[in-house]
């Protein structure tokens, strides 16, 4: 299978100046992935890991105080490596919606709140399919909203007359509407109550399906990557500490992180108490030395604390960055 | 019909009760100061030296009293004052007597709606459309400039700079009159005519556009600096939008929601007029005249324009209001 986007060694941080000093956040610190094409890739962790700052430079959607130190993403259009980061103005805007294309988090205010969805839809179309009349792209529209199986009455309303979970589904459909080849899902149910995220849920595997295109869904809720994705990488302080086949990781977690992150989730008959990751996540600001995760590992060692494990490959797809793991 | 019920109704019912107490309000204030303006009038005449004898006393004060409606009992009164404004009467100005009050106001009012709405809203519409614009691209080095220039601009206070465009395109180069221009009774409407009030007009004109323009552009860059952070702006960059329909369809749009409020309010007060301006440029406007009327004690006049201004103020605002749904759906559905 080919890669449809590659990050190497990407190190993204935020640059503030706070009383003349110079502050950086090491938001994401040397993430190397590839995500192939046709699959669910899930990106997984706690808040302020880094995964939402990920997304963003995936997206090469980059406002300061976001920089990207070193690295690089790469998209494959029709076959041939493109340079995320080197693509400016209107060939940038070209690729978004056609090649790649964005679900925001919680799309409570993502529409115009003083136009008919109709006119998003419309706006959205117009600026990418040239040489089509008005009547055709919303027939285009429509189309689109009955294939996944969404009523096109919504088009006639307003944002603010939708449910929150019908807002979400709304947000997929037009996130989906000229077929992208990659969606970036940022926290995509979050904010919803449980039936709501089921329906947003099967509307993504729904477009997976039928548009064969691919996904890299984010969220901290394990239970969204058992369910949907094929593949994850969990993130701990900017980096990715494993990455594999979504069944292997929950059958065999590696990292004591990961470990944490699986026990945290409820099973039916299961009388034991959670345990979480005692303490809390690190600030990125001051990362500790050596392995990030190492103030709170139940299992650290002498060398844990003064060398940063690499990512290292286990078996054929499950990749885990830990010193217990090291031969 | 729901929108009728829950939204048309209770708004004209609102109308019709601000007006009532306005008005209400107008009639009983100057009755509780205390003051007589008939026997100041005939305390003034007496102290100009004319001697009255007491029949003939008696019988200005019968007449001032109904030429002020100040005959009967309070009740009377207020009952006759309904009357008199459902007939548009005010009775005549005291200081232009006899010319009715009504009068007065037809002559110059035009002249007022003629300066101040027109500027207002060509204020409003470049302080808009500039305000958006620099707001949008904030960072750019001429939005800076520009934002300079203005925040220099918009604190310099109306006299000084109408007295500036006086000194300047009516002294130094005569372009346009000094001002005062005389009121005939009867205006007949003409080229000829139109040419004079333009230019008039043009330099009190052209200090109300700009300093006002200055105001709505300061307030609608800080309202478009906020909107263009907002999520649905935002989005539909990332989504590839062309630039030229975010900025006027996601960004201006949004933000020009307060601005609409804010200038029917203004444009309600064309009542009050502009008085510095109308000062600096010797301009026949309201604000002159309400000034006049209420250094010289001329109460019918001071009703006139208290009751008139009551009701554009009430109308601009019911008009805001029923408008309001048309730009800004999420109204419609509270």
């Amino acid at each position: 299978m080919d890669a449809i986007i590659t990050v190497e060694n990407l190190q993204a941080f935020y640059v503030l100046e706070v009383m003349g000093e110079r502050k950086v956040i090491k938001a994401v610190n040397g993430v190397d992935f590839a995500v192939l094409r046709d699959e669910v890739y899930g990106i997984a962790g706690e808040s302020g890991c880094g995964k939402t700052t990920l997304l963003k430079a995936i997206f090469a959607a980059l406002e300061p105080p976001l920089r990207i130190f070193e690295g690089k993403v790469y998209y494959y259009p029709n076959g041939e490596r493109v340079d995320a980061f080197s693509l400016a103005g209107e060939a940038r805007r070209k690729l978004r919606w056609t090649y790649i294309s964005y679900i925001p988090q919680g799309s409570m205010s993502v529409f115009n709140p003083v136009k008919r969805l109709r006119i998003t839809f419309l706006d959205f179309l117009k600026s990418h399919v040239g040489g089509k009349r008005e009547e055709e792209l919303l027939t285009l529209a429509r189309e689109h909203l009955v294939r996944l199986g969404l009523t096109p009455q919504v088009l006639n309303g307003y944002p603010h007359q939708l449910s929150g979970g019908m807002r979400q589904r709304v947000a997929i459909a037009l996130a989906t509407l000229l077929k992208p080849r990659v969606i970036l899902a940022d926290e995509p149910t979050t904010a919803l109550d449980v039936v709501a995220q089921r329906a947003v849920l099967q509307l993504l595997r729904d477009v997976q399906k039928e548009f064969r295109s691919t996904i890299i869904v984010v969220t901290h809720d394990m239970g969204i990557h058992a369910q949907i994705t094929d593949r994850m990488a969990i993130m701990y302080a900017g980096r990715i500490v494993e990455e594999g086949l979504t069944k292997d990781i929950f059958a065999r977690p590696l990292h004591p992180y990961t470990r944490y992150l699986i026990q945290s989730l409820p099973k039916v008959g299961d009388k034991n108490t959670k345990e979480s990751a005692p303490g809390s996540p690190p600030s990125l600001l001051y990362l500790p030395p050596g392995c990030s995760f190492h103030p709170r590992c139940s299992e650290v060692m002498e060398h844990c604390v003064q060398e940063i494990p690499p990512l290292k490959k286990i078996n054929e797809s499950h990749w885990v960055a830990c010193w217990m793991r090291e031969g | 019909m729901r929108f009728v019920r829950d939204y048309l109704i209770p708004r004209l019912v609102q109308y019709v009760l601000v007006i009532f107490f306005g008005i209400t309000a107008v009639f009983l204030i100057p009755r509780f100061t205390g003051q007589d303006p008939v026997l100041e009038i005939i305390a003034q005449i007496q102290t100009q030296g004319g001697s009255l004898d007491p029949i003939a006393v008696r019988k200005l004060t019968e007449t001032l009293q109904e030429l002020y409606g100040l005959r009967g009992t309070l009740w009377e009164q207020y009952v006759n004052m309904w009357r008199r404004v459902f007939h548009l009467d005010f009775g005549p100005s005291l200081f232009q007597f006899p010319t009715p009050v009504s009068e007065l106001l037809r002559i110059y009012l035009p002249w007022t709606i003629g300066l101040f709405a027109t500027s207002t809203l060509l204020a409003w519409l470049l302080g808009n459309v500039l305000g958006g614009i620099a707001g949008y691209f904030s960072s750019q080095s001429w939005s800076k400039i520009l934002d300079a220039v203005i925040m220099v601009i918009r604190p310099v206070p109306h006299y000084i700079f109408g007295v500036l465009l006086l000194i300047l395109f009516a002294y130094v180069w005569a372009l346009f009159p000094a001002g005062g221009l005389m009121l005939g009774r009867r205006t007949v409407v003409d080229l000829r005519f139109v040419m004079i009030i333009l230019r008039y007009s043009f330099l009190p004109a052209l200090t109300l556009v700009v300093l006002g323009g200055a105001g709505w552009f300061q307030q609608m860059k800080l309202l478009v600096q906020n909107v263009r952070r907002e999520d649905f702006v935002q989005y539909a960059q990332a989504g590839g939008v062309k630039e030229r329909v975010i900025i006027s369809r996601y960004v201006m749009r949004n933000a020009m929601l307060p601005q609409i409020t804010q200038l029917a309010l203004v444009l309600g007060q064309v009542f009050s007029g502009v008085l510095m301006v109308e000062m600096v440029f010797s301009y026949p406007g309201m604000g002159l005249l309400l000034y006049r009327a209420v250094t010289r004690g001329d109460y019918n006049l001071v009703m006139g324009i208290a009751i008139l201004s009551i009701f554009t103020i009430t109308t601009a605002v019911l008009l805001l209001d029923l408008l309001y749904p048309l730009l800004d759906p999420r109204i419609r559905h509270r």
